[in-house]
């Protein structure tokens, strides 16, 4: 994330680090820029130890060369990958990730596309699906010439179409029952006499598909009829055992009073009322647990600032981490490294750090601290 | 003007001892490594801004062997001039 960092704020790291005010902090790095603002004006050159060589040309652009060490520093997170030789089988082609990446989705699209043009499975299912319906209407009036008519159907047609080995079995039993109806059947005196001695078996497949989905129904109508059984009977009895509790409230109101019987209820109830303060009890000493749990605790490894901006975004809530910790930070502008800090909550101090006035509060109260060190 | 110039003026304008200014600058220096390290700007007034930018990998030739290697990508530093150091320059020039 791009964060300006003003040299305000800068100076306020910088002063946490070296011990100094902020102002001469403030004052110091002006004046160090401001130095060699001026010395680029006698010399074209001004080489600064550690941070990099400012050179400035007759029109007055100013180029900046980092410093080894410097460049280092910052490119630290790619510092450890070093240049890979190439193989020569690779080519320019094959690197050149953009093209490829838009070769590949054109490539997925005449993929996708293709198929759409030919039936595909979804068609086949949404087939399939209309047909089964038609077909458990009709099964029960199936005459027998109808039958043997469709022994004529081709397979061969239904497995193309089919493209899964599961629906094509079921185009089978359902595609009978269409099939006799709309298609006109081709002239297939041949093919008739070559099937003639399967059409005696057929009937028999028949009934067992017949079978099969009678005795499916039946078991469903069971479990259905066993859920629905299980669904209603508990509410029952808990209405009944409501009406109960009802009326025996209602006679020993009449009577004058509790009946000994009656605080059965009353036996059963309290505890209850009992268990659930227990319960409540034990959630909020669980929340307070989770509340003990969820404080967070880093390391410094600089600075409180660096630690601020890691946790809240914004370099000027060091000030909560400095109040959070009192007891373990003396002096926030020395605080060593390795020092364990509790890291406070952002509700408990107003920490927003796209919030102008609360970045204004913190300020404000880092002068405070600022002063009373003075 | 090198670094031991630098130093000895900026001590002079900071009211500062030599060794102490070196030290300060030394701690400055690691404080703005931080700041680019976060992938943060620094803006200094009427003198410009230091920020970061990213390359990515890339292919490139090696001057000695001539094979073609696969450079990791690296994080530069970037110093963007002000209007008023440019100016001031440019007119004392």
């Amino acid at each position: 994330m791009k964060q300006t960092v003003a040299i305000s704020t800068f100076a306020g790291m910088l002063a946490r680090q070296s011990g100094y005010t902020a102002d001469f902090c403030e004052r110091f790095v002006a004046e160090m820029f401001k130095t060699v603002a001026d010395a680029l004006k006698d010399s074209n050159e001004v080489s600064i130890k550690g941070l990099g060589k400012f050179s400035a040309d007759e029109a007055g652009n100013v180029e900046f060369t980092p410093d080894p060490a410097f460049a280092a520093d910052v490119n630290a997170p790619f510092e450890c990958f070093e240049p890979e030789p190439l193989d020569d089988d690779i080519t320019d082609d094959m690197l050149s990730s953009g093209e490829d990446d838009d070769r590949v989705v054109v490539a997925e699209e005449d993929i996708v596309e293709e198929p759409s043009e030919t039936p595909t499975v979804s068609d086949d299912d949404s087939y399939v699906e209309d047909i089964e319906v038609d077909s458990t209407a009709e099964t029960t009036e199936m005459p027998t010439e109808t039958i043997s008519d469709t022994t004529i159907c081709p397979n061969d047609e239904s497995a193309d179409e089919a493209t899964e080995p599961g629906l094509a079995s079921l185009m089978l039993s359902s595609e009978n029952a269409e099939m006799h109806e709309d298609v006109e059947l081709p002239a297939n005196d041949g093919v008739d006499e070559a099937i003639s001695d399967e059409n005696t078996e057929y009937p028999a497949k028949r009934r067992r598909t017949l079978w099969a989905f009678v005795c499916g129904v039946a078991v469903g109508a069971i479990i259905g009829a066993a859920a629905t059984y299980i669904a209603i009977t508990p509410r029952a009895k808990s209405e009944t055992n409501d009406q109960i509790r009802e009326n025996e409230q209602e006679v020993a109101e009449e009577l004058g009073e509790i009946s000994p019987v009656a605080p059965i209820d009353t036996i059963a109830v309290q505890p209850e009322v009992a268990t659930a303060e227990n319960t409540e009890a034990e959630n909020t000493e669980a929340e307070k647990t989770e509340k003990k749990d969820s404080v967070v605790y880093d390391t410094v490894t600089t600075t409180l600032a660096q630690l601020s901006r890691k946790h809240f975004g914004s370099y000027e809530f060091w000030v909560y981490i400095y109040e959070e910790n009192r007891d373990v930070i003396s002096n926030p502008d020395k605080v060593e490294s390795g020092t364990r800090v509790r890291i406070p909550d952002v509700d408990k101090y107003d920490i927003d750090a796209n919030d102008r006035n609360s970045i204004n509060k913190a300020l404000k109260k880092s002068q405070e601290i600022s002063g009373h060190k003075k | 003007m090198d670094n031991k110039q630098y130093i000895t003026r900026l001590s002079r304008r900071a009211t500062l001892n030599y060794k102490e200014t070196q030290q300060l600058v030394a701690s400055a220096i690691s404080m703005i490594t931080e700041v680019l390290s976060q992938d943060d700007m620094l803006a200094i007034p009427a003198f410009g801004t230091f920020g970061t930018e990213k390359r990515d990998e890339y292919i490139g030739v090696d001057e000695k062997s001539g094979q073609r290697m696969l450079f990791p990508p690296t994080i530069t530093v970037k110093f963007t001039p002000g209007t008023i150091l440019t100016k001031s320059i440019g007119n004392q020039q």
